[in-house]
């Protein structure tokens, strides 16, 4: 909506170079340790400059720069008789603002110490965790003859496994955690939590090197219950991506009001793995469509509708046992194969009482072709359905397919050169030959995900001559995706000498690898741009 | 044995060498009379003095395989006049909810004390059925009536 006052849309249309401004934008946002060399070609595919601007993030990042960065300011600015430990457990329980830990300490340390369940007056940091003979312990009430056991300054002692099993129940809350013992408020130390979980979960008494604070158990549960909470923070919803992005603006993004025709303004997002996604509805990055088909066709393909409007108007349910039977041929007089029931097609009564009265049903003669018109008009939809259902899982199971033959690649050009690397005599090959390959990659299953989403797209365009020229573009795509598929699973299955055949071959393709790769996203670009001009026009419409 | 069961065998041991005056708490029998441990019935007396007093009101204590780290499910019989027990009969108390304040290391006693202590100082904010909660902060005749009322339904014999 809000695109066509801000810039040229014929140039727009005409020119499918890659928005290089909207990128520099975009690493402006971005923080230090994502290299950029990996991003150069990752271009954003979207149908016009969009104001969606975002920042990926993974839990020890978040964690990090969201409540370490505080965490070092205060210990920066050095509050008396406050051990790190401390200072932890006061930003943990001020959620994490530094400033009221600051002014309530100033203000009245003791009643801040209490509220937050650390001893009045502090304590030097202890060691919790003792070794101990001959000790019950009230929650499970075994009696040990020796046994890790934990205490804060209170005293109050309960074996390890207690305490493991009691903080593994609380840390779903991610809230602090306090001493077992009913009525006591002193609060588990952060770090301490980590060792009994090292301790109890290794089964061995030596304290393993901890975690990182930032990979601490109990830091890593309270970031996931703020990002859950959090309607500006999305996880990734990749298969087992621990991403999530955070959304800093995008355009006016009103699902209610939503112009159906602007697809430039779904705000789709990357995550930290470099998982394109829909930060509207959560799905995978579905441009061309817009979102409220992507979740028709969901819910289309989940509850199979065709099918069922295909059997209710093919098939017919056994009066006797229910089954659904399909009539091909032959007279109305149907014995059911199940349960031998037999009866009149046309008017489902018994046919022992019908025998006589046959030609009765003839009555229902100018209704047949009626029916037959119904019949055969669901059978073309569920036919077209199918058309574009089946296209829809090809290019999502050749996705899975492709990703597999290109890790593998780029596994052995990667070992590879790591062997030559070693071999300092060679240096016939450097790493930046082979930066084109997760490029490719990417170019590919950007392409195929792309590709997937045009057949949902498709199936819900009305007929028009802007519909051909999309599925012209559809196909130029479709023929790209599947040259560099194809190159890739040559290189993996004509290779018989092992790794070095298999960089040859890369070597040899490798003009032809980036060609193609950048092929697929000037198409996909083109498709998806003309895709969202015509929308725009209003030259396609929706069959909604 | 489950950290359950050993736990749940300590507490009937603790119980039966000491529990508070007025009270009782046993294991039910299962069918083939064996003890069940995971299910106990129990009696809260009411507190000399209050509108509960001369009663005992029976609840019933329902452990999970999880206890001691998930808390036990106590209910009235359904219907019981309390502000904070729901229609249901269960208890609505912050040491009994798992998601608030309880602890592992709660014990038999200090739950049969912490309902004991409910009975005649409920909490207002935390409504858990209509009726009592009603008549408790806008009809207190009425309220101690049917309190009263109750306590009657539940006296002790004799």
């Amino acid at each position: 909506m809000s695109d066509s006052d801000d810039h040229d849309e014929d140039h727009e249309y005409q020119s499918f170079e890659f928005e290089s401004d909207y990128e520099d934008e975009y690493f402006d946002n971005q923080s230090e340790n994502s290299s950029s060399s990996t991003r150069s070609h990752n271009e954003r595919v979207s149908p016009s400059k969009t104001s969606t601007s975002f920042n990926e993030w993974t839990l020890p990042k978040f964690i990090l720069t969201v409540f370490l960065d505080k965490y070092q300011k205060l210990k920066d600015s050095k509050l008396g008789g406050c051990t790190d430990d401390d200072l932890l457990i006061l930003l943990h329980y001020k959620r994490w603002q530094a400033d009221e830990v600051i002014n309530d300490f100033f203000d009245n340390p003791k009643k801040l110490f209490e509220q937050a369940g650390l001893p009045v007056p502090p304590q030097k940091s202890a060691n919790h965790l003792k070794s101990t003979t001959s000790f019950d312990c009230s929650v499970c009430c075994e009696s040990y003859k020796q046994v890790m056991v934990y205490e804060l300054s209170c005293s109050h002692r309960y074996c390890l496994f207690c305490y493991h099993h009691y903080i593994y129940n609380e840390l779903s809350t991610g809230k602090l955690i306090h001493c077992i013992q009913p009525d006591c408020a002193l609060t588990i130390p952060h770090g301490d939590i980590d060792k009994i979980f090292d301790i109890v979960e290794h089964d061995s008494s030596i304290i393993k090197i901890t975690k990182p604070l930032n990979e601490n158990r109990l830091l890593v549960a309270s970031a996931k219950i703020f990002v859950d909470s959090q309607s500006t923070y999305k996880w990734c919803p990749a298969p087992d991506c621990k991403g999530f992005t955070e959304l800093v603006s995008s355009a006016t993004f009103d699902e209610a009001t939503l112009d159906y025709k602007d697809i430039s303004i779904i705000p789709i997002v990357r995550c930290a793995e470099s998982h394109e996604f829909c930060f509207s509805c959560n799905y995978e990055n579905h441009l061309p469509c817009p979102c409220w088909v992507v979740k028709k066709w969901i819910k289309k393909c989940q509850d199979d509708s065709e099918t069922i409007n295909w059997i209710d108007a093919n098939t017919s349910a056994c009066p006797n046992c229910l089954s659904s039977i399909e009539k091909n041929g032959g007279c109305n007089h149907m014995t059911c194969k199940k349960c031998h029931h037999e009866f009149c097609w046309v008017c489902l009564g018994n046919w022992s009482e019908h025998n006589n009265s046959y030609y009765k049903c003839n009555k229902f003669e100018q209704d047949m072709s009626e029916i037959e018109m119904k019949k055969s008009k669901s059978r073309l939809t569920l036919q077209r359905y199918l058309h574009f259902y089946k296209r829809f899982t090809i290019h999502e199971s050749s996705m899975q397919g492709d990703l597999k033959v290109l890790k593998q690649i780029n596994n052995v050009a990667v070992m590879y050169l790591e062997s030559r690397r070693k071999d300092s005599s060679v240096t016939s090959l450097a790493w930046s030959d082979i930066q084109f390959l997760p490029d490719a990659i990417r170019a590919l299953s950007n392409g195929r995900k792309t590709l997937k989403w045009t057949y949902c797209f498709a199936y819900y365009l009305m007929d028009s001559n802007f519909q051909e020229i999309f599925e012209s573009n559809q196909d130029y795509l479709n023929r790209t995706v599947e040259d560099l598929s194809e190159i890739f699973e040559k290189i993996t299955t004509t290779s018989t000498k092992g790794d070095s055949d298999i960089v040859k071959l890369i070597m040899k393709n490798k003009t032809k690898i980036i060609n193609l790769s950048n092929t697929i996203s000037l198409r996909q670009k083109t498709l998806i741009d003309g895709a969202y001009h015509n929308l725009k026009e209003g030259l396609m419409k929706f069959d909604a | 044995m489950s950290l359950c069961k050993t736990r749940l065998q300590e507490e009937r041991k603790q119980w039966r060498k000491d529990h508070p005056f007025g009270f009782y708490a046993k294991p039910t029998k299962a069918t083939d009379g064996s003890l069940d441990l995971t299910q106990w019935t129990a009696g809260i007396p009411g507190k000399q003095g209050t509108l509960w007093q001369e009663a005992v009101y029976p609840i019933t204590i329902i452990f999970p395989e999880d206890y001691p780290s998930k808390p036990p499910k106590v209910r009235f019989p359904a219907g019981f006049y309390h502000p904070n027990v729901y229609p249901s009969g269960t208890i609505c108390l912050s040491i009994l909810n798992e998601e608030q304040d309880w602890r592992p290391a709660i014990t038999l006693k200090q739950i049969v004390l912490g309902i004991q202590e409910l009975l005649d100082t409920p909490n207002p904010d935390s409504p858990a059925q209509e009726p009592a909660w009603k008549a408790f902060s806008k009809d207190k005749q009425m309220y101690e009536k049917k309190v009263k009322e109750q306590a009657k339904k539940y006296a002790i014999a004799g």
